[in-house]
């Protein structure tokens, strides 16, 4: 593995380590972000579809 | 504005597409509206205060959030689209089937939506599930008290959730005991117990073959 992936790999479980510890309070907002970013996912899914057919 | 405009806007906006028009599908209609209603804003707590004022008025026996919205409170945001509420739900009397039925007399009236499976409490949808056997029982008696804004919620401690995932075995099941792991939130002295009195020692054993054997990293 290169020095620059295990870097890379580092960093992202620094920030996760980070997001972990955040109060319970400001992980729901995020949870809703990220519910609402699934649900967009879900949408452009089903317009693609709609738009092939 | 025609009802339901501002919604439609939204979705095509976020979906990048020209705002011009309005011909866009019914169920992005209402997808919008719901993404409207959470922008900016979170109420999951609202359902946390529902769940507790049910258990309060004797609709639910004890309760303990699992899933991906339990997993939150110990690992980092894990996305998911509901909140898993499991809880000891009343037996019909005559019958040996457990029923939703006293869950929705209780909600239906105060205004709460049911959409399939779920109960929407709070913009979130709810899914209420009986305990399948002794591991869920014992992780809804042993979960832990947390709170939310002041608001007081029970959830799953790590090592029952983990125990979970590890018994339903699914690759996000397999995905978040790892998170967990690498969080280090685990408790051994309190995991292995539970894994030995619900026969979960084989597949442990078989997760550590593939997923933590260093061979394999």
């Amino acid at each position: 593995m290169s020095e620059w992936i295990q870097r890379l790999i580092q960093s992202k479980r620094a920030y996760r380590s980070k997001l972990a510890t955040l109060p319970f309070e400001e992980k729901i907002i995020l949870l809703g972000q990220l519910r609402q970013r699934s649900l967009l996912i879900q949408a452009a899914k089903h317009q693609r579809r709609t738009d092939e057919s | 504005m025609k009802p339901g405009t501002a919604a439609r806007q939204s979705v095509r906006l976020s979906l990048g597409l020209s705002n011009s028009s309005d011909d866009i599908d019914p169920n992005l209609c209402e997808l919008g509206k719901l993404v409207v209603s959470l922008a900016g804003r979170s109420i999951m707590k609202d359902t946390f205060a529902v769940l507790n004022q049910m258990h309060a008025d004797g609709v639910i026996g004890r309760y303990a959030i699992g899933g991906a919205v339990g997993a939150t409170f110990y690992l980092e945001p894990v996305a998911t689209l509901d909140v898993d509420v499991f809880v000891v739900l009343s037996q019909a009397s005559n019958s040996p089937l457990i029923t939703l039925e006293p869950l929705y007399h209780y909600l239906l009236p105060r205004g709460y939506m049911i959409e399939g499976e779920y109960i929407i409490i709070g913009d979130w949808p709810v899914q209420f599930l009986p305990p399948s056997g002794p591991l869920e029982e014992e992780a809804i008696e042993q979960s832990a008290e947390q709170h939310v804004d002041g608001i007081p919620v029970w959830v799953m401690t790590a090592e029952h959730l983990v125990c979970i995932a590890l018994r339903l075995g699914r690759a996000k099941d397999f995905a978040r005991i790892l998170q967990f792991i690498e969080a280090g939130v685990l408790d051994t002295a309190k995991l292995e117990p539970i894994m030995i009195r619900h026969g979960l020692l084989d597949k442990w054993e078989n997760f550590e073959k593939r997923f933590l054997n260093p061979d394999n990293l």
